[in-house]
């Protein structure tokens, strides 16, 4: 009531109370504001089934349950809150996939702290099966932008609603690109560099940035960045006068300065996304020679990008008396984990793949999901198309 | 270098964790300036008073929240009405459920009525959610502008969905519709009361 009081000033706050029979509004009060529950307790998974065939074969399918997360939320106080999410991935793998402590000082302000998701592109952040369209992921979110991509951090967000801008920046650990050998590829790309919070070593932070405009209805533009060099098991107890073993460390390190652009836009049944991602890596050339293996110099790329545009329509859109939504959507795409190399390696063309998913989702209820969907693969080496049948569950509560 | 920039952000960590314990205001606090310039929007030239309506019967409808009656002299020119929706996080408690409970991840908004109960605004003030900040795009609420309990707006069909908001969508969604609905019963028994 101060506050009240207060904003008002003179604004009177006489009371009024007309005697009516309270029992007429029992039935709308289920509001249970007064209820002081701290702990939340949520969870999402998908179930998949990826049948590969074509080109005169004779292919097994797989059957996966590919992810459960399980997620964990507790409040110490109204703006104190820790947030952890647990991943059982394939049954038996266990990780941890969030963990942090965030403190929010009001809308515009919040300091976060702990195992956090990159902000980079739209996947990463928000991959809850019943979210996006298919089966699996996009791969440019599993080759690009190593999703589910987390690493320890500290950092602020916040939101101007009064611009309906949404930012986010962190200072965050890097991939670890060498540990007794070299941990990035032209195959895999950064993937199997990320230290995911596990015994990470750093010594230097990067920054991880994104920006969201959602200001017009349906649409929402995301811009991400992130700027930073990798971690290296080779600085252990050098010498800072021994050049030599030094410089063999920053051989091992590389630079990273990745973009991200994403548009989504959703009106009247209609949803289409597009997902644009560009990374460009310094001291490849020396990275890829000190990383030889049998003489071979590794051949990770000086730079790579992907993208994707995908277009859908909620077929029961018009019919107020279907709730759920009969979503067929249709997503082309294209990514070149070696879109250009250093001098002296030569260019695999079997990185640079095309890909057209097509498919359909039900979504029963907003947390539900029963997906399908035929996915076309093509290298650019490649002289006909390969064909995976992807069906599979989607849920989220 | 880096062992400075290490040390102060240590330093600002735990800051942070020390001046969480201080006790932090509980409940909604109402918008006054937000609140003051949507209403002198909405009746321009018109010297406006709020009172609030602090009535067992307000408490029963609309629980922890607010009613206010927005007045010019003592005609009744509308209402407006201020609360808090539990959002959830995505894959954070139940979905859609109207009883979620867990004071968790909220957001305090507040909308405008006519006399009649008919919303002439609506705005999200506090969003304490990681997700679904979009709902507070203006262009987005203009949506629930008319509304005035008549059919039921269903998200996605009659109120367009927001990828990446789909629970904090849907919770304001059913929360305008049951304060609107509520309200409008309100207005009836009390009209009935002044007629007899």
């Amino acid at each position: 009531m101060i506050c009240v009081l207060l904003v008002f000033g003179k604004m009177q706050t006489k009371a009024q109370t007309p005697e009516i029979n309270q029992n007429t509004f029992a039935n709308s009060a289920n509001r249970m504001l007064s209820s002081d529950k701290r702990l939340v307790f949520g969870g999402y998974g998908q179930i998949d089934y990826n049948q590969p065939f074509g080109n005169n074969t004779i292919q097994n399918g797989k059957l996966d349950v590919h992810r459960l997360v399980l997620l964990f939320g507790y409040n110490f106080t109204s703006k104190l809150s820790f947030v952890t999410e647990i991943e059982v991935e394939h049954v038996k793998e266990v990780f941890v996939e969030q963990a942090f402590i965030n403190y929010a000082f009001n809308t515009y302000l919040n300091i976060r702290g702990g195992l956090m998701l990159i902000p980079m592109g739209i996947i990463n952040e928000n991959h809850e099966p019943p979210t996006f369209n298919g089966v699996e992921r996009p791969l440019i979110d599993k080759y690009i932008v190593p999703t589910t991509w987390r690493e320890i951090g500290l950092g602020v967000t916040g939101t101007i609603p009064e611009l309906s801008i949404k930012y986010q920046v962190y200072l965050v650990n890097g991939f670890k690109s060498y540990d007794e050998t070299a941990k990035l590829s032209g195959k895999y790309g950064l993937r199997k560099g990320r230290q995911k919070g596990a015994e990470s070593i750093i010594r230097t932070p990067g920054l991880a940035a994104r920006i969201e405009y959602y200001g017009v209805l349906g649409l929402n533009l995301g811009l991400s960045g992130y700027f930073g060099k990798t971690q290296s098991t080779l600085y252990k107890q050098i010498e800072k006068s021994n050049t030599g073993e030094i410089a063999q460390a920053d051989s091992s390190v590389i630079g990273i300065n990745m973009f991200g652009f994403d548009v989504r836009y959703q009106r009247k049944g209609f949803q289409s996304r597009g997902q644009f991602y560009y990374s460009i890596h310094s001291n490849t050339g020396q990275y890829n020679y000190f990383s030889s293996a049998d003489g071979i110099p590794n051949d990770f790329a000086s730079s790579m990008f992907g993208y994707y545009i995908e277009a859908a329509y909620d077929v029961f859109h018009t019919s107020r008396k279907i709730k759920s939504e009969l979503t067929p959507f249709v997503r082309f795409s294209n990514y070149d984990t070696q879109l250009t190399v250093v001098d002296g390696l030569n260019k695999n063309e079997g990185y640079n793949n095309t890909v057209i998913t097509a498919g359909l989702g039900w979504k029963i209820v907003p947390g539900l999901a029963i997906k399908a969907d035929m996915q076309f693969f093509k290298s650019k080496d490649a002289n006909a198309f390969s064909k995976i049948f992807n069906a599979g569950i989607g849920l989220w509560f | 270098m880096m062992i400075k920039i290490l040390i102060r952000l240590t330093f600002l960590f735990f800051w942070v964790l020390f001046c969480s314990f201080y006790p932090s205001e509980k409940g909604i606090q109402v918008p006054g300036k937000k609140l003051n310039k949507t209403i002198a929007k909405l009746w321009k030239d018109k010297e406006l008073s709020l009172k609030e309506l602090e009535s067992d019967i307000a408490g029963l409808c609309f629980g922890n929240s607010q009613l206010f009656t927005v007045l010019e002299n003592k005609d009744i020119l509308g209402y407006i009405y201020i609360g808090r929706v539990n959002s959830c996080r995505s894959g954070g408690c139940s979905l859609d459920t109207g009883d979620a409970a867990a004071e968790f991840e909220y957001f305090d908004y507040f909308f405008v009525t006519d006399s009649q109960g008919k919303v002439l605004n609506v705005k999200v003030y506090n969003y304490r959610a990681t997700h679904g900040h979009e709902i507070m795009s203006r262009g987005w609420l203009k949506q629930f502008i008319g509304y005035s309990g008549g059919e039921e707006l269903i998200y996605g069909k009659d109120v367009e969905a927001i990828s990446g908001a789909t629970v904090s969508a849907n919770a304001i969604n059913n929360d305008i519709q049951m304060e609107v609905h509520c309200l409008k019963k309100w207005l009836s028994v009390s009209a009935e009361l002044t007629i007899n």
